[in-house]
């Protein structure tokens, strides 16, 4: 199997486990009543493939899954939040990443802290109405837990996949 | 190996902390104050302004049929009846502080409070419309 294909199949495949992560995200009735709080299962996709296999791979991934899952489950309105919330957070966890200093624990609650972020100043522009910014605090600490737990199973999924020393090409 | 948290992640973290402190004290400063006034408007028109610390009941009426009934009481305000299908704005919690409201939709009665200055002004159709529009995200 030549490198290429090897790497095509490879995303495709982290495509569809991302992909998955949302249908069963959507079957957890997680919500408690206020927008924009997810789980965020399909962040252990992105963040184990930023730090396995790469920043470009993980946010073409992560790109192709929100605009899948808008086409499949939502409307435009939930593709606009959902990048603006996955974009931002990508934003935060690659400068954090760079740093090479940084836990994945800590990575991943910071882009989950952001990820309710970027959703709530689209939400405040899309509205045109300030008063949504005071889900802030709520939402700083929704992504503080959501970001642990993710961390904490992206930690091990990435600790595993070292193990097994996997390339993707 | 498994990589263990070292000083740099505690330091991002407590940063957060910090950030999330400042936040709540920030949003502290604009806590809402607890109202004066109930207004109540219909169509967009103010319907009438009462007392929020007096008991009352409130029937908002069009052409001698009522529609609504508020219920003020014990410095708190909500909706002891309407004739809409949902039956949503029953549901909504009593208010009490600046600025909540109560919006039945399919009546277009819109239940605000207001503290003791602003009463006399008529809520503004802006507002409403946001809140409605932030009705419809929530659900």
């Amino acid at each position: 199997m030549s490198k290429r294909t090897r790497k095509i199949s490879y995303l495709g495949f982290f495509l569809s486990i991302a992909l998955i992560c949302s249908y069963i995200e959507s079957l957890i009735p997680f919500s408690i009543g206020i927008p924009g709080i997810k789980l965020g299962l399909t962040n252990i996709v992105v963040v184990m493939m930023m730090y396995v296999v790469g920043d470009k791979e993980a946010l073409l991934v992560s790109i192709l899954r929100m605009l899948l899952v808008g086409f499949m489950f939502g409307n435009a309105f939930s593709i606009v939040y959902s990048l603006s919330g996955g974009l931002l957070s990508f934003l935060i966890m690659f400068l954090l990443k760079k740093t090479n200093r940084l836990h994945y624990i800590t990575v991943s609650i910071y882009g989950g802290v952001f990820h309710n972020i970027g959703q709530i100043i689209m939400a405040s522009l899309i509205v045109e109405n300030y008063k949504v910014t005071y889900y802030i605090p709520v939402l700083i600490v929704a992504g503080v837990i959501t970001g642990t737990i993710i961390g904490i199973v992206s930690s091990e999924v990435i600790y595993r996949m070292q193990k097994m020393k996997f390339e993707i090409s | 190996m498994r990589k263990k948290m070292g000083k740099a992640d505690f330091f991002m973290l407590g940063l957060l902390a910090v950030v999330f402190v400042l936040v709540l004290v920030f949003f502290w400063q604009f806590e809402s104050k607890d109202g004066e006034k109930v207004v109540v408007s219909l169509n967009g028109e103010t319907y009438g302004v009462y007392d929020l610390h007096k008991y009352r009941k409130v029937s908002v009426k069009v052409k001698n049929k009522t529609i609504n009934v508020i219920e003020i009481k014990n410095g708190k305000a909500f909706m002891k009846y309407a004739t809409c299908p949902d039956k949503l704005c029953e549901k909504q919690k009593a208010i009490s502080k600046e600025n909540e409201t109560i919006v039945c939709l399919p009546n277009k009665v819109i239940v605000t409070i207001k503290g003791a200055e602003d009463s006399k002004k008529s809520t503004s159709n802006k507002n409403n419309r946001d809140d409605n529009v932030i009705d419809s995200i929530s659900n």
